[in-house]
């Protein structure tokens, strides 16, 4: 049975006939690609059914009514810059971007004191001794990002400390 | 003389290769639905602000899935790459960042954020990903995304 006939169906015995033409029409003037895209999501929504996974079963009804949100409104976007900047504009934007602030400078000072007690000057040394691509090191440094946990945890290793010194301190 | 290795040697001089836009699609997302704070909001903005020196050599040399944890991901005719983020400052574990790289443009497209509780990744979500990234696409050629 097809999904339209499917859907037909269900409408029809809920007694929804204009609903369910409503559907059929806008699923017929959907492209063939998102017809497609609606099968992949419908077996998914079946599946997170059964499973009786509640987020992914409104995952996947987003996903749906995404499709047939024709044209979308995916015009103009800002950038990262002003996002961030939206996002600080409030007060307890602030208050979070001041405890961010806090939280990477005390990384960064736990960080250039290690770097030189283990002599590791370059970028490509501290790379190199803990494991991680030069460029990351680059990027942390570079953007002043304190990174996840997981690169912290590297970086530990690699200046034979605890994690928790750079969280601490 | 040698020519210096671009990534490193000159790390202090090398500006940022790409800059970082998030759809309008995963900005709403970001709004509504992803995130519970302002703390995981601008850590994770933090987290991306990393990608303005994508690692062109890195993903050349095919060592994704190390410290910055992508992996490049080919569904329905589109390459994009997933980010794997976890750390503290988020309320749940594993949230995954789709991203498309536009080289012409040095723009590296945030498309979408999901919070992921197995390891497979879903072709709902794949799905859903390539059909963002074929929109950009089409929104681009027609003049309405700039």
């Amino acid at each position: 049975m097809s999904i339209i006939e499917k859907i037909t169906e269900m409408k029809q015995h809920q007694g929804k006939r204009d609903d369910a033409l409503n559907t059929i029409t806008a699923i017929a003037q959907m492209d063939p690609h998102a017809r497609e895209d609606l099968i992949i999501y419908l077996e998914a929504f079946n599946k997170a059914q059964a499973a009786g996974d509640e987020d992914e079963q409104n995952y996947l009804v987003k996903a749906i009514i995404e499709l047939f949100d024709i044209g979308g409104d995916d015009g103009e976007s800002s950038d990262l810059d002003k996002w961030e900047q939206e996002i600080k504009s409030s007060s307890k934007g602030r208050g979070a971007y001041k405890k961010l602030q806090d939280e990477t400078n005390r990384f960064f000072k736990v960080y250039q004191r290690q770097k030189a007690r283990c002599g590791l000057m370059t970028i490509r040394s501290v790379a190199e001794a803990a494991h991680l691509s030069p460029t990351t090191i680059q990027a942390i440094e570079k953007q002043r990002v304190k990174p996840q946990f997981k690169t912290i945890q590297a970086l530990s290793k690699a200046f034979g400390i605890e994690p928790e010194l750079f969280i601490q301190e | 003389m040698t020519k210096p290795d671009k990534q490193t040697d000159a790390a202090g001089k090398i500006e940022p290769l790409f800059r970082i836009r998030p759809t309008r699609q995963a900005q709403r997302e970001s709004r509504k639905d992803l995130f519970q704070s302002e703390d995981e909001k601008l850590w994770v903005i933090a987290q991306l602000k990393l990608l303005r020196h994508w690692p062109l050599d890195v993903r050349r040399q095919e060592r994704l899935g190390s410290d910055l944890d992508f992996s490049k991901v080919t569904h329905r005719n589109e390459t994009f790459f997933e980010l794997r983020l976890d750390d503290e400052h988020l309320h749940q574990k594993n949230l995954r960042v789709f991203f498309w790289v536009h080289d012409k443009n040095r723009t590296i497209w945030i498309i979408h954020g999901y919070w992921k509780k197995t390891n497979r990744l879903d072709d709902a979500v794949k799905t859903r990903v390539a059909r963002r990234i074929k929109n950009l696409k089409g929104g681009m050629q027609d003049g309405s995304i700039t």
